[in-house]
């Protein structure tokens, strides 16, 4: 399921999907509005989109591995053309995602959407601490107990050190 | 002490409720059991080879009187009336029913005390000397540091879920009696040519399967840089960190991998992009726990001063030589209280024991009791005047057992009796080696001694860094016993030397005691085991030992 960083659902957005073994790629002229990409796809025609996204005619959300952290340096100036990042938490243990999210906000100053992907519910006040403004949820869960996990979560002991 | 604030107490109950409602959605089957498994771990909760296992934190090892009778009470209520003192100044409750640990949760909370990562692949409890703010040879109480380093790692957003689990130990003096070398992250805390608080940061060290000495990244780190280089450690950790393998994932192996220069470029590369304001407020914090840490002084005293104690008898005058230790302030003494009597677990108390010492710490000191990482309790602050009086009480209770710092005081995990990763017993081979050394006709030769034993690789029993290290093999289902001779676990912390082939289990008690007759042979005098081992290496023991009698060695 997929929601805010406040519990609430969010409608289907009609984003387009560009499948990792698409042929045409959306830097033609008919490709428009919002596409969801792999990595590899941006890096194969990153001149030619960045070009039509900076015309206004194209919004490219990128899909990251939440495994890899290399990325967001090769990312970096790139950064404020992306209408949102994706990141996909190759399991529940994996931290790598937190480090990445707070590097993302607190180095690059990034301030496009931060979704986190294949993420647990209790996780989720950790997450939003280090970035994330939205969740996509493996499990279907009831929107009461969603949020009562966002308001039940312990904070840093009231000392607000911050993450930067 | 530090004083809770009533935001931080609320936390505290919230964090127990919210563990209630994921205890209740596990046993509806409404959350993932191995999702699970890892949220009951960063509450502190074991499953164990008998029953749940509830391991609860003593940050930097000090309790108030007051908390500990609410250990004894949790020990009393949801337990068999005992808890368990580990390495790492944590208590562990063995017997507690999933279904009440978020109610002893809460019922903690009351008294300020949690079991927050505990367990698990986060930051672990916060650890230091137990002698903190009382030792002669301190630069600085860590405990101030400590209560701000608790609290930063506490639920920190970013690292809770690290490739493994992460320790990080401080000394604030001139002898290590925490441990700091063989810690992910080891602080000394001393001050620069100012006067400034300053910490040598050392990373890398660790005991386990892959015992490795910590590497110093900074010698003087300026105390107000301190929590922002250390995310900048853990950072880097948490995203090169191996998570491929379990044995391979501690800090120490990825500063190995990369090469500890390679590592702190890495660190200080981080560091110097990192936005140091809002660790600001920090250093406004550190002040008020400094005040906080400092008031807790006992009355003052009717009678001065450093007047010899009279002797009264043999038993008295040998509890004071080795149970109490000198004090930062004339006037007082450090009392030891040896949780390593003959016949009982190493580093348990029952809950009438936890009730007495909390009293009696009210009574004689300043109401305040600390927690070895030997496993044993400490006094800080003990009147001279009154220390007669106090082993009477502690005499009568049976909690004057005057052997701390011998042969007979073993640091010693739970084994095979509790831990269900245990490869070999360790409790009953204590008791063996306590009986043998008593029986001992030379016993009071043997001068100061560290024993430490596991039952298994996790070196909870710090075997790695004893004079004699007993660590528990499993042989083709028969429990054997390697030895190492040689370490040490403060200033020049060094790793024991593999002695020769892992002894049985009936050999085991013989051996040692064979080790400690060959060391007074061997010995200069004023040597340590370590000493002897630093002087003229293990062979002069080896060729003996294995030459001497028959033992019964492992099938190859
Ligand atoms: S050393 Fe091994 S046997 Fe002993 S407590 Fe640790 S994990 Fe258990």
């Amino acid at each position: 399921m997929l929601i805010d960083q406040y519990g609430a659902r969010l409608p289907d957005p009609g984003e387009q999907r560009l499948a990792e073994d698409a042929e045409s790629r959306p830097d033609g002229d008919a490709f428009e509005g919002d596409w969801i990409l792999p990595v590899a796809a941006w890096r194969a025609n990153a001149d030619t989109m960045r070009a039509r996204i900076d015309a206004g005619q194209l919004r490219i959300i990128l899909e990251l591995d939440g495994a890899d952290t290399a990325v967001v340096s090769e990312f970096a100036t790139d950064l404020p053309r992306f209408k949102r990042l994706d990141i996909r938490f190759p399991g529940f243990a994996d931290g790598r995602g937190y480090s990445l999210g707070v590097l993302l906000r607190t180095r690059h100053h990034y301030r496009g959407g931060l979704r986190g992907i294949g993420v647990e519910a209790d996780n989720l006040p950790a997450l939003r601490q280090c970035g994330y403004d939205s969740f996509e949820l493996d499990a279907e869960l009831e929107p009461a107990l969603i949020r009562e996990i966002l308001n039940n979560a312990g904070t840093p002991h009231a000392l607000s050190l911050g993450t930067g | 002490m530090y004083q809770y604030r009533p935001g931080q107490r609320s936390q505290l109950a919230l964090r127990a409720r919210q563990f209630g409602t994921q205890v209740d959605r596990f046993l509806a089957g409404e959350l993932d059991p191995a999702f699970f498994q890892q949220l009951r771990l960063r509450n502190g909760l074991y499953i164990e080879r008998h029953a749940p296992m509830l391991r609860v934190a003593i940050p930097y090892g000090t309790l108030s009187s007051g908390q500990l009778r609410k250990l004894a009470h949790i020990a009393r209520t949801y337990d068999r009336g005992y808890g368990h003192f580990t390495t790492r100044q944590n208590i562990q409750f063995n017997w507690p029913a999933l279904e009440s640990v978020p109610t002893i949760l809460a019922d903690l909370a009351e008294a300020d005390i949690h079991a927050i990562q505990t367990s698990g692949s986060c930051i672990r409890n916060i650890t230091t000397d137990h002698l903190a703010g009382v030792a002669e040879d301190e630069h600085e109480d860590p405990r101030p540091w400590c209560e701000l380093l608790r609290q930063w790692s506490t639920l920190h957003p970013e690292f809770n879920w690290l490739p493994r689990k992460f320790k990080i130990a401080v000394s604030g003096a001139r002898d290590d009696r925490a441990v700091i070398r063989l810690h992910d992250i080891g602080l000394r805390l001393h001050h620069d040519a100012n006067g400034e608080s300053v910490f040598e940061v050392i990373v890398g060290g660790g005991m386990g399967r892959t015992p490795v000495i910590g590497k110093t990244l900074r010698e003087s780190l300026p105390g107000d840089q301190l929590l922002p280089y250390l995310q900048s450690i853990l950072r880097i950790y948490n995203l090169n960190g191996r998570r491929d393998h379990k044995y391979r994932s501690r800090i120490k192996i990825l500063v190995n991998d990369l090469g500890p220069e390679r590592f702190q470029e890495l660190v200080e590369e981080d560091f110097a992009a990192t936005d140091l304001a809002p660790f600001s407020n920090a250093l406004a914090e550190l002040e008020s726990f400094r005040e906080m840490f400092a008031a807790v002084r006992p009355r003052p005293l009717a009678t001065s001063i450093d007047e010899p104690i009279a002797v009264q008898s043999p038993a008295w005058a040998q509890w004071l030589e080795n149970n109490t230790l000198p004090h930062r302030e004339s006037g007082f003494r450090i009392v030891m209280l040896s949780l390593k009597s003959p016949g009982e677990e190493p580093g348990n108390l029952d809950d009438s024991g936890m009730d007495l010492v909390a009293d009696l710490a009210e009574e004689f000191g300043n109401g305040e009791i600390r927690v070895s990482h030997e496993q044993n309790l400490v006094l800080p602050w003990v009147p001279r005047e009154r220390l007669y009086a106090l082993w009477q009480r502690l005499d009568e209770a049976g909690l004057a057992t005057a052997n701390i710092g011998t042969a007979e005081d073993m640091i010693c995990c739970p084994g095979l009796d509790y831990c269900s990763l245990a490869n070999a017993s360790t409790i009953p081979i204590a008791a063996e080696i306590q009986q043998a050394v008593a029986d001992f006709p030379g016993r009071a030769d043997i001068g100061p001694l560290r024993i430490k034993m596991s039952g298994c690789m996790n070196a909870c029993g710090h075997h790695h860094v004893g004079d004699i290290g007993i660590l528990g093999v499993d042989k083709k289902g028969k429990e054997f016993y390697q030895v190492t001779l040689g370490g040490r676990a403060g200033n020049g912390a060094k790793l024991g030397e593999r002695l020769g082939p892992a002894i049985a289990r009936e050999d085991i008690a013989a051996f040692v005691m064979r080790i400690i007759e060959r060391q007074l042979e061997l010995r200069q005098p004023g040597e340590t085991l370590a000493d002897t081992v630093e002087r003229i290496g293990v062979e002069p023991f080896k060729e003996k030992l294995y030459a001497d009698r028959p033992v019964r060695r492992q099938a190859a």
